[in-house]
């Protein structure tokens, strides 16, 4: 009696008949687990004097030229660009891309009154996540996206490096006095 | 039944997955401070009656070619035009200062002088893209005329001064002035 009751309660531990001593029914168990879809990011890492991380967290960053435009002419310092690396993990086919909010560095509180002034700065963005480049060229208009190859078909892991260039103005003139600023959206997974 | 179960979670696993939205998005601030800069540089004369301008160096001086009338010591009418190339990147404030508050004697004589006049007043006008502002000297020194404006502006500041013709007889000597142009911007 003793055995016969442990061997019964062996069988309803597997879900199988009930009585396994007495049923030569087969043993089969299914076991499965899903793995989510993940992508996730660090917190970016800068590396040029041109400009400061002003702060970084997992979701969000701010970057600031150091020397945006001349004090003496308030024309804009020619040459500035940074590099910013993430270290980054996605374990399923997904999407690589980038996405300028205001299509450039942008002044949108002041009015000139008169003469010639730049309120925009344009900018290049070079973006590489494993073997898949892409690029983002601002001509000024809100949510320029990305181009190039940022359909990725797998899972992926190590450093996104963004490598964002200034574009020198093709007329120097002064910029207005004041902040300019975009917001540089870069997303692993959905596409933007 | 606890298999079959398990086996049907799978597939609606598979064919719609619960987290394929799972995407990483990092927003990243990029920003740049331009500086306040008003700037106030070449100056050139487009025009001038019984007025000559020289070209110096922060300053620029100019020169009434017949200053009194020989015969009556009267003041004679002289006026320039003159450009000065401008820029102000921020809303900002013109403002005309004159030293002494007219064209005066440099070295004035002790006692007085009736009948004489011993300064000879001006009138001195700024234009600029979308503000002007005159300042019309009286004797005061250290007058001001001032005028806002609203935004950034660039170009030719035009400068025009205008001496009347005089009707009282002017002190014998040298006069002169300190007329100061300035861009300031407004914080």
């Amino acid at each position: 009696m003793k055995t016969l009751l442990i061997a019964a309660a062996a069988a309803l531990a597997f879900g199988a008949p009930a009585l396994a001593a007495s049923s030569p029914a087969p043993n089969s168990n299914a076991l499965s687990g899903v793995a989510p879809t993940v992508c996730v990011m660090s917190a970016p890492t800068i590396n040029n004097a041109d400009a400061t991380l002003v702060s970084a967290t997992a979701n969000a960053s701010a970057v600031q030229f150091s020397n945006f435009a001349s004090p003496a002419n308030a024309q804009l310092t020619p040459n500035q660009d940074f590099t910013l690396t993430v270290q980054a993990t996605c374990n399923y086919a997904h999407s690589f891309g980038l996405k300028s909010q205001n299509g450039g560095l942008k002044n949108t509180t002041t009015s000139v009154v008169g003469g010639s002034f730049i309120q925009s700065v344009n900018y290049t963005v070079g973006g590489l996540w494993g073997l898949h480049p892409i690029a983002l060229q601002t001509f000024g208009l809100p949510n320029t996206k990305s181009f190039g190859f940022g359909d990725v078909d797998g899972a992926n892991r190590g450093s996104v490096v963004l490598a964002v260039s200034l574009n020198n103005p093709l007329f120097n003139r002064p910029l207005v006095a004041g902040a300019f600023t975009d917001v540089l959206t870069l997303q692993l997974g959905a596409p933007l | 039944m606890k298999r079959l179960a398990l086996t049907t979670g799978l597939i609606v696993a598979a064919a719609c997955p619960a987290w394929a939205d799972d995407s990483a998005i990092k927003e990243q601030t990029l920003g740049g401070v331009v500086p306040n800069v008003c700037r106030l540089g070449a100056v050139s004369q487009s025009s001038g009656d019984n007025a000559s301008f020289a070209v110096g160096g922060a300053s620029s001086t100019v020169t009434v070619t017949t200053f009194a009338d020989p015969n009556t010591a009267q003041a004679r009418a002289a006026s320039i035009n003159l450009g000065i190339q401008g820029v102000c990147n921020r809303s900002h404030t013109i403002r005309l200062l004159s030293e002494r508050g007219g064209l005066t004697l440099d070295q004035p004589p002790a006692g007085a002088t009736p009948g004489f006049a011993r300064r000879v007043d001006y009138t001195a006008v700024a234009g600029w893209p979308g503000a002007q502002t005159t300042l019309t000297t009286a004797g005061a020194a250290g007058a001001a005329a001032t005028v806002d404006v609203s935004g950034p502006s660039s170009g030719d500041l035009l400068l025009s001064i205008a001496i009347p013709s005089g009707s009282t007889a002017l002190v014998a000597g040298d006069y002169r002035d300190r007329l100061t142009v300035e861009l300031l911007a407004n914080m």
